[in-house]
């Protein structure tokens, strides 16, 4: 009868002996799919069966891709004694934040974290000017010496906006570190290769007054120099050294939105405060009702995202974070700062506020294909007590060592490299 | 379908032989056992050889919740229609107090008798489950024999050393429970 047949029994395991890895593959796979590196990371040390079932080649292949392309969110917490302090990374798929010790070689330094990119995770040292580079799969420590004729630089002139990290290429554990900086009163590129030890640094090349040849072409990383009123610097540049165009300059004006602040900390008293925050060739407006409303905070009503236009001549709306999500997430603020960072059509815009010296980090993302707009909530990381030294945006954390090219962006730790402008 | 065949009824035998009774319906969740009815079977108990009395229990339970919802939604301002969040909240609820080897249990089932709602629920569950634990908590928790070493098993944490490192808010937060 066909009854019979199709009721085949998988398994005549009691429930004390059917131990999860008893599962059929596929849907463990399902379920491992599910997890953030970490989990999977841990689930290897469970059982044998365990390791070698994340182990296996098909499976790290199907996990990468889907891992690699996952955002995270690291926060560097400074703690005294230094060795006390924490890196902390939170991806969609975790539920709790993940806490990276910093190396024993870190102890002696005084360190802000800048950006991180797959295994690399870039400090800069104050006390020396220069960076550090943790790879976090080998536990290795690379020193980065000071960028050519700029010499060395105090934490505060660097600008999250401004430079890139690059993991890659695949399996070589190599990085390329990328800023764009004013040097002899011109928008420079610095580039650093770890593969060659070494810097090397080009003027950026300004548009033709014709204005002919697009500035912003795809797959170009666009890092910002300045941002005027009215008017910002910026500079395109070829991800790859090899084989590279002259890295460009593009002056787009903020004509559609009006008189820009310089990015940075809301301040002043004005009836709408407006913070931008840039990253990837785009902008975020974060417009907040000022004054003394909320016991002395603000509250923001408004999130737009801008665009470079194609010649990157200007900056054109995008989208706008939706007003029912904006209500859930809002909450009452002094002092805001953000990154944005965009990579597989996702864009991930981080908020932190601080309100009576506490943080609250709001993790939104928007998908460029779908117009959807999602909030990440985060679970508590002990902000209360957060001594906040960088954050950053990244991706490219996997199994394999084979990263595509992800990108991050950093932030200042200090208030005043957050208003400042480079000198 | 017409009213008759709605209240025809489906006798299943769990793999420690008790039977049950449900409403054809109810039986047709399973995608299974929808194509077992669909051949002409209808005096038969259904032998569901791999699922145990309190799981198949549990199993119907979703099943006519899942028919309770679907009933009436043909009908505007269906009162058991739910939004996406009660959706969620109800799934959290069912699920709750289902210990791990009653959750294997339940995957194997909904993966065999193919019901994707409850596979669903299941593979949430295990998900939040696993999330964030360590070694030890996830030997424990399913009753996984440690069969390393201990020196591999140092040499595969020092390999990923920093995924083993504990979060000092998650210590605080379950020494406070």
């Amino acid at each position: 009868m066909a009854i019979d047949q199709k009721t085949i029994c998988m398994s005549t395991a009691t429930s004390t002996d059917l131990a999860f890895y008893l599962l059929p593959s596929e849907l463990l796979q399902d379920i491992f799919l599910r997890l953030a590196l970490p989990d999977i990371l841990r689930l290897k040390s469970v059982s044998r069966n365990l390791n070698s079932f994340v182990s296996r080649d098909d499976f790290r292949q199907i996990y990468d891709r889907k891992s690699t392309a996952d955002p995270w969110i690291f926060l560097f917490k400074k703690r005294s004694p230094p060795r006390d302090s924490l890196l902390r990374g939170f991806s969609h798929r975790s539920r709790c934040w993940c806490s990276i010790p910093i190396p024993r070689a870190f102890h002696g330094h005084d360190l802000y974290f800048l950006t991180t990119s797959g295994d690399f995770f870039l400090f800069a040292s104050n006390y020396h000017g220069d960076l550090l580079a943790f790879n976090l799969r080998r536990n290795t420590l690379e020193r980065v010496p000071p960028a050519g004729p700029l010499g060395p630089r105090g934490t505060s002139s660097w600008r999250r906006s401004s430079l890139k990290l690059i993991a890659g290429p695949p399996g070589s554990d190599a990085f390329s570190f990328l800023f764009a900086d004013l040097y002899r009163n011109r928008p420079f590129l610095f580039r650093y290769s770890s593969a060659t030890q070494a810097w090397t640094w080009k003027p950026a090349q300004e548009a033709a007054d014709d204005g002919a040849a697009p500035r912003v072409l795809n797959g170009r990383v666009v890092l910002s120099v300045v941002h005027n009123r009215g008017e910002s610097v910026m500079v395109s540049a070829d991800p790859a050294e090899i084989g590279d165009a002259p890295p460009a300059v593009l002056r787009p004006r903020f004509g559609a939105v009006g008189n820009a602040s310089a990015v940075g900390l809301v301040s002043g008293s004005s009836p709408e405060e407006r913070l931008h925050v840039y990253g990837d060739g785009k902008m975020v407006v974060v417009r907040s009702d000022g004054g003394k409303k909320v016991a002395g905070g603000r509250i923001f009503r408004c999130v737009e995202v801008w665009g470079l236009t194609a010649d990157g001549r200007g900056w054109e709306f995008v989208t706008r974070v939706p007003q029912g999500l904006l209500e859930r997430v809002k909450k009452p603020y002094r002092a805001m700062m953000g990154c944005l960072e965009e990579r597989n059509g996702v864009l991930s815009l981080v908020l932190l506020s601080n309100y009576k010296g506490s943080w609250d980090i709001i993790w939104l993302s928007y998908g460029i294909g779908n117009g959807d707009w999602t909030w990440v909530p985060l679970p508590d990381c002990g902000t209360k007590d957060l001594n906040m030294a960088g954050i950053a945006i990244s991706s490219g954390l996997c199994l394999l060592t084979d990263f595509s090219v992800p990108s991050s962006i950093v932030q200042k730790p200090a208030r005043r490299a957050l208003v400042g402008l480079p000198t | 379908m017409s009213e008759s065949t709605e209240k025809k009824m489906v006798r299943l035998r769990s793999s420690d032989g008790e039977v049950f009774e449900v409403e054809e319906s109810v039986a047709k969740v399973a995608k299974t056992l929808q194509d077992m009815l669909e051949e002409d079977c209808a005096d038969a108990v259904i032998p569901i050889t791999c699922v145990r009395a309190p799981i198949l229990t549990k199993v119907i339970d979703y099943c006519k919740d899942q028919v309770m919802i679907s009933s009436s939604s043909s009908t505007t301002n269906n009162p058991n229609e739910r939004t996406e969040q009660e959706r969620k909240a109800w799934g959290q609820k069912f699920m709750e107090g289902v210990d791990s080897s009653t959750l294997c249990e339940l995957l194997v089932a909904s993966n065999f008798l193919n019901i994707e709602g409850l596979l669903n629920l299941g593979v949430d569950k295990m998900v939040s489950m696993i999330q964030g634990k360590y070694p030890q908590e996830i030997r424990d928790m399913f009753n996984v024999v440690n069969d390393f070493t201990p020196e591999e098993e140092e040499e595969i944490r020092n390999q990923n050393a920093w995924a083993f490192e504990r979060d000092p808010y998650y210590k605080k937060r379950s020494s406070s429970k």
